[in-house]
Protein backbone atom coordinates (compact mmCIF):
# COMPACT_ATOMS: atom_id res chain seq x y z
CA UNK A 1 0.00 0.00 0.00
CA UNK A 2 1.52 3.30 -0.79
CA UNK A 3 -0.28 6.99 0.26
CA UNK A 4 1.09 9.68 -1.79
CA UNK A 5 -0.17 13.26 -0.76
CA UNK A 6 0.32 15.62 -3.52
CA UNK A 7 0.89 19.30 -3.57
CA UNK A 8 -2.39 19.45 -1.21
CA UNK A 9 -4.19 23.13 -0.69
CA UNK A 10 -6.99 24.29 1.30
CA UNK A 11 -8.42 27.52 1.47
CA UNK A 12 -11.06 28.66 4.25
CA UNK A 13 -11.50 32.56 3.20
CA UNK A 14 -8.00 33.73 3.24
CA UNK A 15 -6.19 31.24 4.82
CA UNK A 16 -4.84 28.74 3.66
CA UNK A 17 -4.95 25.88 6.03
CA UNK A 18 -2.93 23.33 3.96
CA UNK A 19 -0.46 24.71 1.38
CA UNK A 20 1.63 22.46 -1.09
CA UNK A 21 1.82 19.69 1.02
CA UNK A 22 3.33 16.53 -0.20
CA UNK A 23 4.74 13.41 1.04
CA UNK A 24 3.97 10.08 1.17
CA UNK A 25 4.63 6.81 2.77
CA UNK A 26 3.81 2.75 2.32
CA UNK A 27 2.78 0.29 4.28
CA UNK A 28 2.06 -1.81 6.80
CA UNK A 29 3.72 0.98 9.11
CA UNK A 30 3.01 4.08 11.91
CA UNK A 31 3.52 7.44 10.30
CA UNK A 32 3.01 10.77 12.22
CA UNK A 33 1.80 14.35 11.11
CA UNK A 34 2.74 16.27 13.97
CA UNK A 35 2.68 20.03 14.27
CA UNK A 36 1.22 23.08 16.43
CA UNK A 37 -2.64 23.68 17.05
CA UNK A 38 -3.74 25.44 14.13
CA UNK A 39 -1.09 24.20 11.68
CA UNK A 40 -3.55 22.31 9.45
CA UNK A 41 -3.30 18.77 10.41
CA UNK A 42 -6.84 17.58 10.66
CA UNK A 43 -7.85 19.24 7.61
CA UNK A 44 -5.16 17.43 6.00
CA UNK A 45 -7.27 14.34 7.33
CA UNK A 46 -10.56 15.98 6.05
CA UNK A 47 -9.09 16.10 2.71
CA UNK A 48 -7.46 12.42 2.74
CA UNK A 49 -11.05 11.11 4.16
CA UNK A 50 -12.98 12.92 1.41
CA UNK A 51 -14.46 15.23 3.78
CA UNK A 52 -12.76 18.71 2.30
CA UNK A 53 -12.63 19.22 -1.77
CA UNK A 54 -8.68 20.26 -1.99
CA UNK A 55 -8.51 23.44 -4.01
CA UNK A 56 -4.90 22.14 -5.35
CA UNK A 57 -3.25 18.98 -5.64
CA UNK A 58 -4.37 14.91 -4.65
CA UNK A 59 -4.08 12.33 -2.57
CA UNK A 60 -3.66 8.99 -4.35
CA UNK A 61 -4.02 5.28 -2.72
CA UNK A 62 -1.96 2.87 -4.70
CA UNK A 63 -1.48 5.55 -7.85
CA UNK A 64 -5.42 6.25 -8.16
CA UNK A 65 -6.76 9.50 -6.91
CA UNK A 66 -8.85 9.31 -3.57
CA UNK A 67 -9.22 13.44 -3.12
CA UNK A 68 -12.28 14.62 -4.24
CA UNK A 69 -14.39 11.69 -3.51
CA UNK A 70 -17.42 11.54 -1.15
CA UNK A 71 -16.17 10.25 2.22
CA UNK A 72 -18.50 7.25 2.22
CA UNK A 73 -16.21 6.31 -1.03
CA UNK A 74 -13.48 6.36 0.61
CA UNK A 75 -14.35 4.34 3.18
CA UNK A 76 -14.72 1.91 0.95
CA UNK A 77 -11.06 2.25 -0.01
CA UNK A 78 -10.37 1.00 3.40
CA UNK A 79 -9.32 3.93 4.98
CA UNK A 80 -10.74 4.42 8.43
CA UNK A 81 -10.44 7.16 10.88
CA UNK A 82 -11.20 8.53 13.95
CA UNK A 83 -12.13 12.30 15.27
CA UNK A 84 -10.48 14.79 17.13
CA UNK A 85 -13.60 15.39 19.15
CA UNK A 86 -15.24 11.94 18.99
CA UNK A 87 -18.27 11.45 16.96
CA UNK A 88 -20.11 8.68 18.19
CA UNK A 89 -23.63 7.61 19.15
CA UNK A 90 -24.60 8.48 22.57
CA UNK A 91 -27.40 6.92 22.89
CA UNK A 92 -26.48 3.42 21.49
CA UNK A 93 -24.64 0.82 23.00
CA UNK A 94 -21.16 0.62 22.51
CA UNK A 95 -20.53 -2.79 20.74
CA UNK A 96 -23.57 -1.28 18.15
CA UNK A 97 -21.27 1.58 18.11
CA UNK A 98 -18.85 -0.69 16.77
CA UNK A 99 -20.68 -2.33 14.46
CA UNK A 100 -21.67 0.58 12.68
CA UNK A 101 -18.10 0.39 11.94
CA UNK A 102 -18.65 -3.26 10.26
CA UNK A 103 -21.52 -1.56 8.08
CA UNK A 104 -19.79 -2.18 4.78
CA UNK A 105 -19.74 -5.86 5.36
CA UNK A 106 -23.20 -6.57 6.42
CA UNK A 107 -25.25 -7.05 2.84
CA UNK A 108 -28.50 -6.06 2.03
CA UNK A 109 -31.06 -3.74 2.21
CA UNK A 110 -33.92 -2.25 4.26
CA UNK A 111 -36.13 -5.36 2.98
CA UNK A 112 -33.15 -8.17 3.37
CA UNK A 113 -32.23 -7.19 6.75
CA UNK A 114 -35.47 -6.61 8.42
CA UNK A 115 -36.60 -9.93 6.93
CA UNK A 116 -33.91 -11.44 7.88
CA UNK A 117 -33.51 -12.91 4.33
CA UNK A 118 -30.41 -13.81 2.18
CA UNK A 119 -26.95 -13.36 3.50
CA UNK A 120 -27.80 -10.42 5.72
CA UNK A 121 -28.12 -12.76 8.97
CA UNK A 122 -25.31 -14.48 8.68
CA UNK A 123 -22.98 -11.66 7.26
CA UNK A 124 -24.42 -9.84 10.97
CA UNK A 125 -23.12 -12.86 13.11
CA UNK A 126 -20.02 -12.77 11.11
CA UNK A 127 -19.26 -9.00 11.82
CA UNK A 128 -20.72 -9.41 15.50
CA UNK A 129 -18.09 -11.89 16.07
CA UNK A 130 -15.57 -9.92 14.89
CA UNK A 131 -16.58 -7.05 16.64
CA UNK A 132 -16.22 -8.79 19.98
CA UNK A 133 -12.75 -9.65 19.26
CA UNK A 134 -11.74 -5.73 18.40
CA UNK A 135 -13.96 -5.43 21.54
CA UNK A 136 -11.36 -7.55 23.44
CA UNK A 137 -8.80 -6.56 22.11
CA UNK A 138 -9.55 -2.43 22.95
CA UNK A 139 -10.82 -3.77 25.78
CA UNK A 140 -14.53 -2.47 25.68
CA UNK A 141 -15.75 -5.92 25.66
CA UNK A 142 -17.12 -5.52 29.48
CA UNK A 143 -17.97 -2.36 28.71
CA UNK A 144 -20.27 -3.43 25.66
CA UNK A 145 -24.13 -2.91 26.66
CA UNK A 146 -23.53 0.75 28.13
CA UNK A 147 -24.31 3.45 26.39
CA UNK A 148 -21.68 5.02 24.56
CA UNK A 149 -22.60 8.37 26.21
CA UNK A 150 -21.92 7.18 29.76
CA UNK A 151 -17.83 6.53 28.69
CA UNK A 152 -15.48 8.57 30.08
CA UNK A 153 -13.41 10.08 26.99
CA UNK A 154 -10.70 8.08 27.27
CA UNK A 155 -12.93 5.01 26.60
CA UNK A 156 -14.54 7.12 23.88
CA UNK A 157 -11.25 7.52 21.85
CA UNK A 158 -11.06 3.67 22.25
CA UNK A 159 -14.35 2.91 20.82
CA UNK A 160 -13.46 5.29 17.95
CA UNK A 161 -10.46 3.29 16.95
CA UNK A 162 -12.78 0.24 17.29
CA UNK A 163 -15.22 1.21 15.06
CA UNK A 164 -12.71 2.04 12.52
CA UNK A 165 -11.02 -1.12 13.24
CA UNK A 166 -14.37 -2.95 12.61
CA UNK A 167 -14.14 -1.58 9.34
CA UNK A 168 -11.17 -3.45 8.25
CA UNK A 169 -9.04 -0.79 7.14
CA UNK A 170 -5.31 -0.86 5.76
CA UNK A 171 -5.44 2.71 6.58
CA UNK A 172 -5.99 4.17 9.77
CA UNK A 173 -6.12 8.07 10.33
CA UNK A 174 -5.57 8.78 14.03
CA UNK A 175 -6.72 12.29 14.98
CA UNK A 176 -5.38 13.21 18.10
CA UNK A 177 -6.38 9.82 20.05
CA UNK A 178 -4.24 10.15 23.24
CA UNK A 179 -5.59 14.17 23.71
CA UNK A 180 -7.46 13.66 27.20
CA UNK A 181 -5.98 10.39 28.09
CA UNK A 182 -4.11 9.98 31.12
CA UNK A 183 -0.80 8.68 31.12
CA UNK A 184 -1.17 4.82 31.51
CA UNK A 185 -4.00 5.54 28.87
CA UNK A 186 -1.87 6.41 26.66
CA UNK A 187 0.46 4.22 26.84
CA UNK A 188 -1.49 1.18 26.54
CA UNK A 189 -2.94 3.05 23.81
CA UNK A 190 0.67 3.73 22.57
CA UNK A 191 1.06 -0.04 22.91
CA UNK A 192 -1.79 -1.02 20.97
CA UNK A 193 -1.18 0.95 18.18
CA UNK A 194 2.36 -0.40 17.78
CA UNK A 195 0.82 -3.94 16.93
CA UNK A 196 -1.66 -2.81 14.06
CA UNK A 197 1.39 -2.71 10.97
CA UNK A 198 1.99 -6.58 12.15
CA UNK A 199 -1.87 -7.19 11.51
CA UNK A 200 -1.74 -5.24 7.79
CA UNK A 201 -2.49 -1.99 9.01
CA UNK A 202 -1.04 1.04 8.32
CA UNK A 203 -1.59 4.28 10.99
CA UNK A 204 -1.03 7.38 10.10
CA UNK A 205 -1.93 9.53 13.26
CA UNK A 206 -1.66 13.36 14.49
CA UNK A 207 -0.69 14.18 17.70
CA UNK A 208 0.71 17.64 19.14
CA UNK A 209 1.70 15.81 22.14
CA UNK A 210 5.75 15.10 20.32
CA UNK A 211 6.55 12.43 22.93
CA UNK A 212 4.14 10.41 22.00
CA UNK A 213 4.98 9.95 18.11
CA UNK A 214 8.76 9.84 18.27
CA UNK A 215 8.51 6.40 19.67
CA UNK A 216 5.72 4.86 17.49
CA UNK A 217 6.40 6.49 14.19
CA UNK A 218 8.53 5.51 11.56
CA UNK A 219 8.17 8.72 9.91
CA UNK A 220 7.39 12.06 11.30
CA UNK A 221 5.62 15.00 9.02
CA UNK A 222 5.81 18.72 10.39
CA UNK A 223 3.28 21.12 9.62
CA UNK A 224 3.32 24.87 10.33
CA UNK A 225 0.87 27.35 9.71
CA UNK A 226 -0.36 24.42 6.83
CA UNK A 227 3.01 23.95 5.58
CA UNK A 228 5.25 21.16 5.60
CA UNK A 229 8.30 22.62 7.34
CA UNK A 230 9.90 18.90 7.71
CA UNK A 231 9.37 14.86 7.32
CA UNK A 232 11.89 12.18 8.25
CA UNK A 233 12.59 9.69 10.85
CA UNK A 234 11.99 11.12 14.24
CA UNK A 235 15.76 11.72 14.62
CA UNK A 236 16.05 13.75 11.31
CA UNK A 237 13.32 16.03 12.66
CA UNK A 238 13.90 16.38 16.52
CA UNK A 239 17.39 17.86 14.93
CA UNK A 240 15.80 20.20 12.67
CA UNK A 241 16.20 23.42 12.71
CA UNK A 242 12.64 24.90 11.43
CA UNK A 243 11.00 22.08 14.20
CA UNK A 244 12.09 23.32 16.65
CA UNK A 245 12.18 27.30 15.76
CA UNK A 246 8.31 26.27 14.62
CA UNK A 247 7.82 24.42 18.43
CA UNK A 248 9.63 27.18 20.30
CA UNK A 249 8.45 30.13 18.63
CA UNK A 250 5.04 28.72 19.44
CA UNK A 251 5.97 28.53 23.23
CA UNK A 252 7.15 31.93 23.19
CA UNK A 253 3.98 33.25 22.24
CA UNK B 1 -36.41 -9.68 23.73
CA UNK B 2 -38.81 -8.71 26.77
CA UNK B 3 -39.60 -6.08 23.93
CA UNK B 4 -41.26 -9.24 21.83
CA UNK B 5 -43.52 -10.37 25.62
CA UNK B 6 -44.54 -6.69 25.83
CA UNK B 7 -45.63 -6.82 22.47
CA UNK B 8 -47.07 -10.85 22.47
CA UNK B 9 -49.45 -9.03 25.35
CA UNK B 10 -50.63 -6.46 23.86
CA UNK B 11 -51.96 -8.48 20.58
CA UNK B 12 -52.99 -10.77 22.65
CA UNK B 13 -55.42 -8.29 24.55
CA UNK B 14 -56.17 -6.64 21.48
CA UNK B 15 -57.29 -10.05 19.68
CA UNK B 16 -59.31 -10.57 23.17
CA UNK B 17 -60.47 -6.36 23.83
CA UNK B 18 -63.61 -7.11 21.34
CA UNK B 19 -65.08 -9.35 24.23
CA UNK B 20 -65.46 -6.40 26.45
CA UNK B 21 -65.67 -3.64 24.20
CA UNK B 22 -69.45 -3.44 23.74
CA UNK B 23 -70.21 -0.08 21.53
CA UNK B 24 -68.91 0.42 18.45
CA UNK B 25 -67.72 3.75 19.11
CA UNK B 26 -64.70 2.16 20.93
CA UNK B 27 -64.15 0.61 18.16
CA UNK B 28 -63.96 3.55 16.02
CA UNK B 29 -61.29 5.28 18.63
CA UNK B 30 -59.42 2.07 18.55
CA UNK B 31 -59.15 2.14 14.39
CA UNK B 32 -58.26 5.38 13.98
CA UNK B 33 -55.28 4.70 16.74
CA UNK B 34 -54.30 2.36 14.88
CA UNK B 35 -54.53 4.52 11.72
CA UNK B 36 -52.17 7.30 13.96
CA UNK B 37 -49.77 5.07 14.84
CA UNK B 38 -48.67 3.82 11.46
CA UNK B 39 -48.27 7.38 10.77
CA UNK B 40 -46.47 8.45 14.43
CA UNK B 41 -44.08 5.33 13.63
CA UNK B 42 -43.31 6.30 10.42
CA UNK B 43 -42.43 10.05 11.67
CA UNK B 44 -40.25 8.24 14.22
CA UNK B 45 -38.31 6.80 12.00
CA UNK B 46 -37.60 9.48 9.94
CA UNK B 47 -37.23 12.10 13.32
CA UNK B 48 -36.81 9.85 16.47
CA UNK B 49 -34.23 7.69 14.50
CA UNK B 50 -32.49 9.18 11.29
CA UNK B 51 -32.91 12.69 12.69
CA UNK B 52 -35.03 14.18 9.56
CA UNK B 53 -37.61 16.50 10.60
CA UNK B 54 -41.08 16.66 8.54
CA UNK B 55 -43.87 18.89 8.99
CA UNK B 56 -45.40 17.57 6.03
CA UNK B 57 -46.67 14.00 6.35
CA UNK B 58 -49.86 14.81 6.20
CA UNK B 59 -48.94 15.31 2.47
CA UNK B 60 -48.15 12.00 2.26
CA UNK B 61 -51.03 10.66 4.69
CA UNK B 62 -53.46 12.81 1.97
CA UNK B 63 -51.87 11.55 -1.49
CA UNK B 64 -52.31 8.03 0.07
CA UNK B 65 -56.06 8.64 1.07
CA UNK B 66 -56.74 10.31 -2.84
CA UNK B 67 -54.26 7.49 -4.20
CA UNK B 68 -57.03 4.78 -2.55
CA UNK B 69 -60.31 6.81 -3.16
CA UNK B 70 -59.46 7.72 -6.90
CA UNK B 71 -58.38 4.90 -8.32
CA UNK B 72 -61.52 2.70 -7.01
CA UNK B 73 -64.03 5.50 -7.59
CA UNK B 74 -62.72 7.10 -10.52
CA UNK B 75 -61.31 4.22 -12.27
CA UNK B 76 -62.60 0.82 -10.79
CA UNK B 77 -59.79 -0.86 -9.61
CA UNK B 78 -59.90 -3.15 -6.90
CA UNK B 79 -59.62 -1.30 -2.91
CA UNK B 80 -56.17 -3.31 -2.68
CA UNK B 81 -54.27 -2.41 -5.61
CA UNK B 82 -55.64 1.20 -4.13
CA UNK B 83 -53.85 0.33 -1.43
CA UNK B 84 -50.77 -1.00 -2.72
CA UNK B 85 -50.59 2.54 -4.77
CA UNK B 86 -51.49 4.17 -1.44
CA UNK B 87 -47.88 3.41 -0.27
CA UNK B 88 -46.02 2.77 -3.13
CA UNK B 89 -46.89 6.48 -4.91
CA UNK B 90 -46.12 8.19 -1.94
CA UNK B 91 -43.02 6.28 -1.09
CA UNK B 92 -41.34 6.94 -4.86
CA UNK B 93 -42.26 10.35 -4.51
CA UNK B 94 -40.53 10.66 -1.36
CA UNK B 95 -37.70 9.37 -2.27
CA UNK B 96 -37.59 12.01 -5.67
CA UNK B 97 -38.02 14.91 -3.35
CA UNK B 98 -36.31 13.75 -0.71
CA UNK B 99 -32.76 13.15 -2.75
CA UNK B 100 -32.14 17.16 -2.84
CA UNK B 101 -34.43 18.55 0.24
CA UNK B 102 -32.41 16.57 2.55
CA UNK B 103 -29.37 17.94 2.16
CA UNK B 104 -30.83 20.64 4.35
CA UNK B 105 -30.61 20.24 7.82
CA UNK B 106 -32.82 21.47 11.16
CA UNK B 107 -35.18 24.67 10.68
CA UNK B 108 -34.74 24.70 6.73
CA UNK B 109 -35.76 21.40 6.58
CA UNK B 110 -38.48 21.98 8.59
CA UNK B 111 -39.66 24.97 6.16
CA UNK B 112 -39.46 22.78 3.24
CA UNK B 113 -41.48 19.79 4.57
CA UNK B 114 -43.90 22.04 5.68
CA UNK B 115 -44.17 24.17 1.93
CA UNK B 116 -44.26 20.44 0.81
CA UNK B 117 -47.33 19.94 2.34
CA UNK B 118 -48.81 23.13 1.80
CA UNK B 119 -48.57 22.22 -2.09
CA UNK B 120 -49.91 19.16 -1.62
CA UNK B 121 -52.57 20.70 0.62
CA UNK B 122 -53.26 22.90 -2.28
CA UNK B 123 -53.36 20.08 -4.78
CA UNK B 124 -55.90 18.48 -3.19
CA UNK B 125 -58.35 21.48 -3.03
CA UNK B 126 -57.35 22.57 -6.31
CA UNK B 127 -57.22 20.19 -8.55
CA UNK B 128 -60.93 19.42 -8.77
CA UNK B 129 -61.24 16.77 -11.59
CA UNK B 130 -59.63 14.30 -9.45
CA UNK B 131 -60.19 15.09 -6.26
CA UNK B 132 -63.08 16.46 -5.77
CA UNK B 133 -61.87 19.75 -4.19
CA UNK B 134 -63.39 21.23 -1.04
CA UNK B 135 -66.09 18.52 -1.40
CA UNK B 136 -63.31 15.67 -1.68
CA UNK B 137 -64.93 12.11 -2.67
CA UNK B 138 -67.75 9.92 -0.91
CA UNK B 139 -68.68 6.39 -1.70
CA UNK B 140 -65.18 5.24 -1.63
CA UNK B 141 -65.47 0.88 -1.00
CA UNK B 142 -64.41 -1.01 1.93
CA UNK B 143 -61.20 -2.61 1.99
CA UNK B 144 -61.78 -5.92 0.10
CA UNK B 145 -59.32 -9.10 0.74
CA UNK B 146 -60.38 -11.99 -0.83
CA UNK B 147 -63.91 -12.32 0.53
CA UNK B 148 -63.21 -10.36 3.63
CA UNK B 149 -64.63 -6.87 3.22
CA UNK B 150 -63.71 -4.60 6.34
CA UNK B 151 -66.73 -2.41 6.93
CA UNK B 152 -67.95 -3.00 10.26
CA UNK B 153 -65.80 -1.35 12.76
CA UNK B 154 -65.12 -4.81 14.64
CA UNK B 155 -63.71 -6.52 11.54
CA UNK B 156 -61.60 -3.00 10.84
CA UNK B 157 -60.75 -3.23 14.42
CA UNK B 158 -58.67 -6.57 13.10
CA UNK B 159 -57.59 -5.30 10.23
CA UNK B 160 -56.22 -1.84 11.55
CA UNK B 161 -54.68 -3.75 14.07
CA UNK B 162 -53.09 -6.43 12.30
CA UNK B 163 -51.65 -3.75 9.97
CA UNK B 164 -50.42 -1.24 12.78
CA UNK B 165 -48.93 -4.79 14.69
CA UNK B 166 -47.00 -5.69 11.88
CA UNK B 167 -45.89 -2.22 11.76
CA UNK B 168 -44.64 -1.69 14.98
CA UNK B 169 -43.09 -5.28 14.59
CA UNK B 170 -41.21 -4.59 11.11
CA UNK B 171 -40.06 -1.08 12.87
CA UNK B 172 -38.79 -2.74 16.54
CA UNK B 173 -36.62 -5.02 14.13
CA UNK B 174 -35.30 -2.47 11.68
CA UNK B 175 -33.96 -0.42 14.45
CA UNK B 176 -31.85 -3.26 15.32
CA UNK B 177 -30.54 -4.05 11.79
CA UNK B 178 -27.51 -2.62 10.56
CA UNK B 179 -29.57 -0.29 8.45
CA UNK B 180 -31.00 0.80 11.78
CA UNK B 181 -27.78 1.39 13.01
CA UNK B 182 -27.04 3.51 10.31
CA UNK B 183 -29.78 5.83 10.46
CA UNK B 184 -29.15 6.27 14.82
CA UNK B 185 -25.74 6.81 14.01
CA UNK B 186 -26.54 9.61 10.72
CA UNK B 187 -28.67 11.46 13.51
CA UNK B 188 -26.11 11.92 15.99
CA UNK B 189 -23.28 12.14 13.28
CA UNK B 190 -23.32 12.20 9.92
CA UNK B 191 -19.40 12.54 9.88
CA UNK B 192 -19.02 9.64 11.76
CA UNK B 193 -21.71 7.70 9.30
CA UNK B 194 -20.33 8.57 6.16
CA UNK B 195 -16.73 7.64 7.60
CA UNK B 196 -17.75 4.18 8.23
CA UNK B 197 -19.38 3.79 4.92
CA UNK B 198 -22.77 4.91 4.92
CA UNK B 199 -24.10 6.46 1.99
CA UNK B 200 -26.20 9.61 4.29
CA UNK B 201 -27.53 11.22 1.10
CA UNK B 202 -29.38 7.67 -0.10
CA UNK B 203 -30.12 6.52 3.44
CA UNK B 204 -31.95 9.71 4.30
CA UNK B 205 -33.76 9.46 1.14
CA UNK B 206 -34.24 6.15 1.58
CA UNK B 207 -36.23 6.67 5.56
CA UNK B 208 -37.81 9.49 3.62
CA UNK B 209 -39.62 7.54 1.49
CA UNK B 210 -40.28 4.93 4.03
CA UNK B 211 -41.95 6.96 6.54
CA UNK B 212 -43.96 8.98 3.08
CA UNK B 213 -45.17 5.21 2.60
CA UNK B 214 -46.55 4.06 5.65
CA UNK B 215 -48.31 7.96 5.61
CA UNK B 216 -49.80 6.25 2.70
CA UNK B 217 -50.80 3.13 3.78
CA UNK B 218 -52.13 5.08 6.61
CA UNK B 219 -54.24 7.84 4.43
CA UNK B 220 -55.55 4.87 2.31
CA UNK B 221 -57.21 2.39 5.38
CA UNK B 222 -58.79 5.86 6.63
CA UNK B 223 -60.32 6.95 3.42
CA UNK B 224 -61.47 2.93 2.63
CA UNK B 225 -62.60 3.25 6.29
CA UNK B 226 -64.35 6.39 6.63
CA UNK B 227 -65.34 6.35 2.72
CA UNK B 228 -65.01 9.90 2.35
CA UNK B 229 -62.06 12.16 1.92
CA UNK B 230 -61.52 15.75 1.99
CA UNK B 231 -58.45 17.97 2.15
CA UNK B 232 -59.05 19.32 5.52
CA UNK B 233 -57.99 16.28 7.09
CA UNK B 234 -54.38 16.65 5.82
CA UNK B 235 -54.02 19.96 6.95
CA UNK B 236 -50.23 21.58 8.30
CA UNK B 237 -52.35 20.99 11.22
CA UNK B 238 -52.16 17.43 11.54
CA UNK B 239 -48.60 17.40 10.58
CA UNK B 240 -47.72 19.34 13.66
CA UNK B 241 -50.40 17.19 15.53
CA UNK B 242 -48.38 13.82 14.85
CA UNK B 243 -44.86 15.60 15.43
CA UNK B 244 -46.14 16.83 19.18
CA UNK B 245 -47.64 13.36 19.59
CA UNK B 246 -44.65 11.80 18.80
CA UNK B 247 -42.79 14.85 21.23
CA UNK B 248 -45.54 13.54 23.97
CA UNK B 249 -44.86 10.03 23.70
CA UNK B 250 -41.15 9.86 23.21
CA UNK B 251 -38.93 10.75 20.00
CA UNK B 252 -36.18 8.49 20.53
CA UNK B 253 -38.52 5.23 20.89
CA UNK B 254 -40.73 3.37 18.97
CA UNK B 255 -42.88 2.47 22.27
CA UNK B 256 -42.99 6.36 22.54
CA UNK B 257 -44.34 6.67 19.07
CA UNK B 258 -47.11 4.00 20.36
CA UNK B 259 -48.19 5.95 23.25
CA UNK B 260 -47.93 9.55 21.29
CA UNK B 261 -50.14 7.70 18.66
CA UNK B 262 -52.63 6.89 21.27
CA UNK B 263 -53.04 9.70 22.99
CA UNK B 264 -53.24 11.61 19.78
CA UNK B 265 -56.38 9.75 19.25
CA UNK B 266 -57.87 9.07 23.05
CA UNK B 267 -57.24 13.10 24.61
CA UNK B 268 -59.57 14.74 22.68
CA UNK B 269 -62.75 12.08 23.93
CA UNK B 270 -61.15 12.32 27.07
CA UNK B 271 -61.32 16.09 27.47
CA UNK B 272 -64.29 16.06 25.02
CA UNK B 273 -66.59 17.79 28.02
CA UNK B 274 -63.95 20.88 27.77
CA UNK B 275 -65.03 21.38 24.20
CA UNK B 276 -61.73 22.69 22.60
CA UNK B 277 -59.48 22.27 26.07
CA UNK B 278 -58.12 19.23 24.01
CA UNK B 279 -55.09 21.54 22.14
CA UNK B 280 -54.54 23.19 26.08
CA UNK B 281 -54.52 19.77 26.90
CA UNK B 282 -52.31 18.25 24.37
CA UNK B 283 -50.01 21.56 24.56
CA UNK B 284 -49.52 22.08 27.90
CA UNK B 285 -48.07 18.30 28.25
CA UNK B 286 -45.92 18.81 25.18
CA UNK B 287 -44.70 21.95 27.25
CA UNK B 288 -43.98 20.17 30.42
CA UNK B 289 -42.51 16.97 28.65
CA UNK B 290 -40.00 18.68 26.54
CA UNK B 291 -38.37 20.71 29.52
CA UNK B 292 -39.09 18.19 32.43
CA UNK B 293 -38.43 14.75 30.63
CA UNK B 294 -37.30 14.98 26.63
CA UNK B 295 -37.53 11.73 26.39
CA UNK B 296 -41.55 11.47 27.01
CA UNK B 297 -43.95 9.37 28.23
CA UNK B 298 -41.45 6.55 27.39
CA UNK B 299 -39.13 8.34 29.73
CA UNK B 300 -40.98 8.09 32.29
CA UNK B 301 -41.69 4.44 32.45
CA UNK B 302 -37.86 3.84 31.83
CA UNK B 303 -37.42 6.30 35.11
CA UNK B 304 -40.28 4.04 36.70
CA UNK B 305 -38.97 0.90 35.58
CA UNK B 306 -35.15 1.99 36.98
CA UNK B 307 -36.64 3.17 40.00
CA UNK B 308 -38.29 -0.28 40.54
CA UNK B 309 -35.35 -1.89 39.80
CA UNK B 310 -33.18 -0.41 42.26
CA UNK B 311 -35.98 -1.08 45.11
CA UNK B 312 -35.83 -4.25 44.26
CA UNK B 313 -31.88 -4.21 43.96
CA UNK B 314 -32.00 -3.06 47.93
CA UNK B 315 -34.59 -5.16 49.19
CA UNK B 316 -32.55 -8.48 47.83
N1 LIG C 1 -14.23 24.50 8.49
C1 LIG C 1 -13.34 25.50 8.68
N2 LIG C 1 -13.66 26.76 8.32
C2 LIG C 1 -12.77 27.77 8.50
N3 LIG C 1 -11.55 27.63 9.01
C3 LIG C 1 -11.17 26.39 9.39
C4 LIG C 1 -12.05 25.26 9.25
N4 LIG C 1 -11.41 24.16 9.70
C5 LIG C 1 -10.21 24.57 10.12
N5 LIG C 1 -10.05 25.90 9.93
C6 LIG C 1 -8.85 26.68 10.21
O1 LIG C 1 -7.79 26.07 9.52
C7 LIG C 1 -6.62 26.06 10.31
C8 LIG C 1 -6.12 24.65 10.48
O2 LIG C 1 -7.04 23.95 11.30
P1 LIG C 1 -6.85 22.42 11.68
O3 LIG C 1 -6.60 21.65 10.46
O4 LIG C 1 -7.99 22.03 12.51
O5 LIG C 1 -5.52 22.48 12.57
P2 LIG C 1 -4.90 21.37 13.53
O6 LIG C 1 -5.67 20.13 13.40
O7 LIG C 1 -3.49 21.24 13.07
O8 LIG C 1 -4.96 21.94 14.91
C9 LIG C 1 -6.97 26.75 11.62
O9 LIG C 1 -6.57 28.09 11.56
C10 LIG C 1 -8.47 26.63 11.68
O10 LIG C 1 -9.02 27.70 12.40
MG1 LIG D 1 -6.76 19.14 14.78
Amino acid sequence: MKIEIDDIGVRFGGLWANRNVSFSFEGPSITAVIGPNGAGKSTLFNVMTGFIKPATGEIRLRGERISGQAPEKVAARRIGRTFQIPEICHEMSVRDNVLVGAHRHIRGNLFSQVLNIGASGAAEREAGDRVDVILKDTRLYDLRDRPAGTLPLGRVRLLEIARALASEPELLLLDEAASGLNSQESAELAAFIRTLPSRGISVLLIEHNVGFVMELASTVAVLDHGQLIAVGTPEEVRNNEAVITAYLGKRKS
Amino acid sequence: MRQIHVLLALILAWLLAPLLIETGGTFNLFIFAFINLILVLGLSLLFGYAGQISLGQAGFYGIGAYMAAVLTVRTGLPPVLGLVAAIIVPAALGYIIGRPVLRLRGYYLAMVTAALGLILHTIFVEWVDVTGGYSGITGIPALTIGTLTARSPVTMYYLSGAVGFTVMLLALRLVDTAYGRAMRTMRESEMAARSCGIPTARLKAEVFALSAGLSGLAGALYAQYVGFVSPESFTIDTSINLLLALAVGGVGSLWGAAFGAFLLTFLPEWVHELQNAYGLVLGAMVVVMLTLEPRGLWGIVLRLRDAFARRQATTA
